[in-house]
């Protein structure tokens, strides 16, 4: 299983972004949240973390990508299915991608893992991804 | 080029020096840009001059000459009738291309007329990047194909190529040579680059009457070994003196830009290198001729050039999409051929844009 690096220069696509159905309103990051990053509405605070598929728990569900990097604290917004990102070079497209187990959170790779067994988002060509999971 | 999929959002913001976008005028600012598409458009129009007609027509007949032989009879004679072939229909494609820009609704309260022109910038970069695409795509292309006009009428168009041995009936060239469209092609191809493949090159043009200002187009790779060719005359830079003991050339070497000048002349025919031609190919065309290489299609009635073709705002986020509508195809097949020479068979080249 290997993580798919993410660009410096990732980004989301607005002509899908703005058709995308979207999680906010008073939902605030719990920690530092990166750009493109497949997060999760912790139940015991209701604030964002990344998620991470290290184990079949909580911190493994999924409620959308972040549109751009959120310090803690901030106000938060994730988008869901369809919504287009920038992710990263030399992809293979038409690649299934999972929440990955490496520490920290908020990465993909191309295999599922403990916690991470149905694909979140998908490669559509060289560069980009494509959110295939609201939750 | 690499899809830059992105949005603009305040982290794009570049340094906020003047005044905002908003302060400035959003109408000033589109006035401006508008006009700046303009001027885009008319040199992208004037790169075009050389190998590119413009026109609306979706298709054309290609001429070709009425053969048949005069025959010797006596006086009892009454010879067969002689029929000729009609030209054949030379359709052009007709493509529509966008380039879309994305912002969040802070962005674009606080982005400055400069945040605006960097985005203005990338579409026309890009607009110039497909143009010069596509135009390698018609020359270098050696197939002939079906274009669906999806963006018309879903009319099933013929686009061909040069002249690709396809059994075209060809025009008798100016001295009444004839030519057999199953095995006449414009597309050559040798192992390596010599005087004499680029001879037959330059050949393949002049013989049908396309001789009053022939250009062959190379790559900047190739400028060292064309100018050890035989045959080569080179122009000199103009920081050098002129032999007066020897015959060189008046014109002298453009030594601003090494990579789209005239180099000198090789067998009467001008020498340039130009950026959009692949490595190991050259091109050669008479551009004094009126029946230039390609056309250009565009679509009457509608938007010219690159223009904002629309917007849609979903808040927070709103996006523009720039759109150009055009197409290349071969117009004069046989006033243009091409020549690779790293390999015995031709090949169309990768391309990129």
């Amino acid at each position: 299983m290997a993580d798919v690096t993410k660009s410096a220069l990732a980004s989301m696509d607005s002509s899908s972004g703005m058709f995308a159905p979207q999680v906010t309103g008073n939902l605030y990051a719990g920690e530092a949240l990166a750009v493109a990053a497949p997060c999760y509405i912790k139940a015991a605070d209701g604030k964002v973390y990344m998620s991470n598929g290290t184990a079949v728990n909580e911190a493994a569900e999924f409620d959308g990508f972040t549109p751009r990097a959120y310090s803690s604290g901030e106000a938060v917004a994730l988008f869901g299915v369809g919504a287009r990102f920038r992710y990263g070079t030399g992809l293979t497209p038409g690649q299934d991608l999972f929440i990955s187990a490496t520490a920290g959170g908020g990465v993909i790779g191309d295999a599922a893992t403990t916690g991470g067994t149905v694909a979140v988002a998908r490669t559509i060509n060289s560069t980009d991804i494509r959110v295939v999971r609201n939750g | 080029m690499a899809l830059k999929t992105g949005t603009y959002d305040i982290s794009s913001l570049l340094a906020v020096t003047t005044s905002s976008a908003v302060e400035f005028g959003t109408d000033t600012l589109e006035e401006v840009l508008r006009r700046d598409n303009e001027a885009h458009n008319a040199l992208r129009q004037d790169l075009l001059t050389d190998l590119v007609a413009t026109t609306t027509d979706r298709q054309r007949v290609q001429g070709t000459t009425i053969g048949g032989d005069m025959m010797e009879a006596d006086e009892y004679s009454r010879i067969p009738t002689q029929k000729d072939a009609p030209g054949a229909l030379l359709g052009f494609p007709l493509r529509k291309f966008q380039f879309a820009v994305g912002w969040t609704r802070e962005w674009e309260k606080k982005r400055t007329p400069r945040d605006y022109a960097v985005s203005q910038l990338a579409s026309q970069a890009a607009d110039m990047r497909r143009t010069l695409y596509e135009i390698k795509k018609a020359i270098f292309t050696p197939t002939n194909y079906t274009f669906v006009d999806r963006l018309v009428d879903n009319a099933s168009l013929a686009v061909k190529a040069l002249i690709n041995a396809d059994s075209s009936a060809i025009i008798n060239g100016p001295n009444g040579e004839t030519f057999d469209g199953a095995t006449h092609t414009h597309y050559n191809a040798n192992a390596t680059l010599t005087a004499a493949a680029v001879t037959a090159t330059v050949t393949d043009v002049v013989e049908h009457g396309y001789g009053g200002q022939v250009r062959i187009y190379i790559n900047v790779a190739s400028e060292t070994a064309f100018r050890a060719l035989a045959g080569f005359t080179a122009y000199l830079d103009p920081r050098v003196s002129l032999n007066m003991n020897a015959n060189q050339a008046l014109q002298r070497l453009d030594i601003t830009r090494m990579d789209n000048r005239a180099i000198g002349i090789f067998e009467s025919a001008e020498v340039w290198t130009k950026p959009w031609v692949p490595a190991n190919y050259l091109f050669v065309a008479d551009v004094g001729s009126a029946d230039k290489p390609l056309v250009q299609r565009i679509e009457e009635g509608e938007a010219q050039g690159l223009h904002l073709e629309a917007e849609i705002e979903t808040f927070p986020l709103r996006a523009q999409y720039q759109e150009h509508k055009y197409g290349f195809g071969v117009w004069s097949r046989l006033n243009g051929a091409a020549l690779r020479f790293d390999n015995g068979t031709y090949a169309a080249p990768t391309l990129t844009w």
